[in-house]
């Protein structure tokens, strides 16, 4: 008895309706269109313009295919961000209730002036709000594709091949007598004290004139030393032996007897100090690829027009806002 | 909380130099006369109105009624640092605590993101791209680059110097960097000069800049000792020679009224330097370091008082000067106006653009194409017996 009500049911005009429908929903149905992104003359017009207000410089064509392609890339995020109803974000709400307040839309409360804004569609034309969302947006998606941490041999190559940026240069320890003044009878003396020097650092520093400043200074690279002394004493120094009284050699202040203590030269500092710093360096660098990466998959999913014109802009006349009143 | 006592808690320094102006003192050279000073060094980058009007200077001209000069007789007296430290030894004395104990720095305020970008020959200008190029002989002809806060700290880390910023270990400088220590004592001697360990005899005989000093032993004098030694100069640009150090002492009498006095103590005054017209290169005699200590002989024990050191190098070409000469414009030249027109015209700009470079100093109260860059240290207080100085928030750690 089952059988024979289930056979009635599959043969009865409302099941044959059913099936036809949707054999013909199927067959007829579009997919839903593409996405587009159009980027007109006029907007890349407008980008080279805004460019060149901000560095004072005139894009190239190179630089203006970039500028497109940021531009691009930002459109595509903002609308996979609108998909995901990013615009329900409180950060957003926020600034729509602001925007209704400084243009005055309305006197009722913060909702009232959410809904107005909304009603002028401030939240497609806001630029804060846009930018909210590209980053939100950029958040998800290196929340969604975690990148893998590098391991010591990421860390090593990395520190093989920047080795130089972990360079320090070479420092000295130096004590020295001071002779005021730029006058033979200074020259003389500091040669009379070099020609028969006493044991000690203390009782030679004591036979010359006194230096405020410091007499037995800590290690100090060129740099340090030619704030302290001079550029060209500085740069002498770092050339002497250790071990021995030189001189007279002059300073922005008179000449001097120098004894290096110490000398250490220039070094690399080591991976095991530097290691965390690469380590971020080397993670930020991956995501900033997989976000690439993730882009240019979401960007298969638009139709993409570009305005086919050329992209050299120095034949634009550019807007000259260099005498603005602004202080 | 008494009012005051507040200030001297959260204001212990003041900005003493920055690019708009300097504010430690105002003489006005052509009236003869300054805002409560004869001190003849305080026409030093002052300007002419007491507001910031003179930022609004658009091709050449000066938009507001507002930027017109103010004459000495109206110009308020505490917009000066040094008047404003009388007043406060005033104030002192008749409320028991004095508001304006303050130690100096001094900074830039430039918008050009050039941190120590305080030198006169690679000034940037205000406002970055705006203020490129000619624009700053046009419309910001009376700023300057901006000085230098210098703190003497233990050690380079935040703490300690956060620690001498609130004790007032600080001196400021008009954008040079000379080295410079000050130290006041009841004892101290001119042998000090010669000593080789100087800054630990100050430490232990005596207060560093920024303190109150010791309660008078005996029936002593003030001494006060300074040393400098000349900036040591950079990249092929070596510093200026030092011309003199002075000592500034301000302090109240027993009606209320304030007086100051500037004492040169070492150094010349009249040793003639000056600036090569051509080559702006530093001509004539100076001091790559001095030294000095100096008693008060007018010392008063029971007048409070307080003494800073001005450290004053020899002249320099003002940064103006070097820009204007840069685009063939030379202050120096009996040609200057008719180089300005021609350079304003090849400009081919808005408005006079090289008009200022020709300013004949005799006609101005201020203005100068060359400078005597200087360093002032905060001030030492000394408050007679029985009268308690305001602690600050330091001693109170």
């Amino acid at each position: 008895m089952i059988r024979r009500i289930g056979r009635r049911l599959l043969l009865s005009p409302l099941m044959h309706c059913l099936w036809l429908g949707l054999t013909l929903l199927w067959v007829t149905a579009e997919p839903e269109p593409a996405p587009m992104i159009a980027i007109s003359e006029q907007q890349i017009k407008d980008l080279q313009v805004q460019w060149q207000l901000q560095t004072g410089r005139v894009p190239d064509s190179q630089q203006t295919e970039r500028l497109i392609a940021v531009s691009i890339e930002h459109e595509i995020l903002f609308q996979e961000a609108m998909n995901r109803r990013f615009d329900q974000l409180p950060v957003v709400k926020t600034r729509l209730q602001q925007l209704g307040g400084f243009l005055k839309l309305t006197d009722g409360d913060a909702s009232d002036r959410e809904r107005e804004a909304l009603k002028l569609g401030l939240d497609q034309t806001d630029p804060l709000i846009r930018r909210y969302l590209i980053s939100a947006m950029q958040e998800v998606i290196a929340a969604e594709s975690p990148v893998e941490e590098p391991d010591q041999i990421a860390l090593e190559a990395y520190y093989q091949n920047h080795k130089e940026q972990y360079r320090q240069p070479a420092t000295v320890k130096v004590s020295h007598v001071f002779f005021g003044g730029f006058g033979q009878q200074g020259l003389n003396r500091a040669n009379g004290l070099l020609s028969s020097m006493p044991a000690s650092t203390n009782e030679a520093i004591q036979s010359g004139d006194p230096f405020f400043h410091g007499h037995q200074l800590p290690l100090l690279n060129e740099q340090q030393l030619a704030k302290k002394l001079g550029q060209e004493f500085a740069r002498q120094v770092m050339t002497l032996e250790s071990g021995q009284w030189h001189g007279p050699v002059a300073s922005s202040y008179g000449y001097h007897l120098v004894m290096i203590e110490e000398k250490q030269q220039g070094l690399y500092r080591p991976l095991a100090e530097v290691a965390e710093n690469i380590r971020s360096l080397i993670l930020r660098d991956r995501r900033l690829s997989m976000l690439d990466q993730e882009i240019e998959a979401m960007k298969r999913n638009y139709i993409i027009e570009i305005a086919d014109v050329s992209l050299d802009a120095s034949t634009i006349t550019f807007p000259d806002f260099s005498r603005s009143q602004t202080l | 909380m008494k009012s005051g006592i507040i200030e001297s808690i959260f204001e212990p320094l003041v900005e003493l130099v920055q690019h708009k102006a300097a504010s430690e003192c105002r003489y006005d050279r052509l009236a003869g006369r300054g805002v409560q000073t004869q001190d003849e060094l305080c026409d030093f980058e002052q300007a002419v109105a007491d507001n910031l009007s003179m930022l609004g200077t658009v091709y050449g001209k000066v938009m507001t009624e507002t930027a017109k000069p103010v004459p000495v007789e109206e110009y308020a007296p505490r917009n000066m640092v040094r008047n404003a430290l009388k007043d406060g030894l005033k104030l002192g004395q008749e409320t028991g605590v004095n508001p304006f104990k303050m130690g100096f720095i001094a900074s830039t305020d430039t918008h050009s993101a050039t941190p120590g970008g305080a030198e006169e020959d690679n000034y940037t200008g205000h406002l970055g791209k705006r203020d490129a190029g000619y624009r700053n002989v046009q419309d910001h002809f009376f700023d300057n680059p901006g000085g230098h806060a210098v703190v003497w700290a233990e050690e380079n880390s935040r703490d300690s110097i956060f620690n001498a910023l609130r004790n007032r270990e600080t001196y400021a400088t008009s954008g040079t960097r000379p080295i410079v220590r000050f130290f006041a004592g009841w004892d101290f001697t001119p042998e000090m000069c010669g000593s080789f360990d100087l800054v630990q005899q100050g430490y232990n005989r005596g207060v560093p800049m920024g303190s109150d000093m010791k309660p008078r032993p005996g029936s002593e004098a003030p001494t006060i000792l300074i040393t400098a030694l000349k900036d040591p100069g950079i990249y092929g640009h070596p510093g200026t020679d030092l011309q003199r150090l002075q000592v500034i002492k301000g302090w109240v009498d027993e009606n209320g009224k304030t007086h100051e006095k500037v004492i040169d103590i070492a150094g010349d005054p009249n040793n003639g330097a000056t600036v090569n017209k051509n080559t702006c290169a530093p001509e004539g005699q100076g001091y790559t370091s001095l030294c000095g200590v100096w008693q008060d002989p007018e010392f008063d024990p029971e007048q409070p008082a307080f003494y800073y050191a001005r450290v004053v190098e020899n002249p320099s070409c003002r940064w103006s000067t070097l820009q204007c000469k840069s685009y063939g414009v030379d202050p120096f030249s009996p040609q200057c106006e008719a180089q300005a027109a021609e350079q304003t015209e090849n400009m081919d700009g808005m408005g006079d653009i090289f008009g200022r470079c020709c300013i004949d100093p005799e006609t101005e109260p201020f203005y100068s194409p060359t400078i005597q860059e200087r360093a002032w240290t905060s001030p030492v207080w000394y408050t007679p017996e029985g009268k308690e100085p305001i602690k600050t928030a330091s001693t109170e750690r």
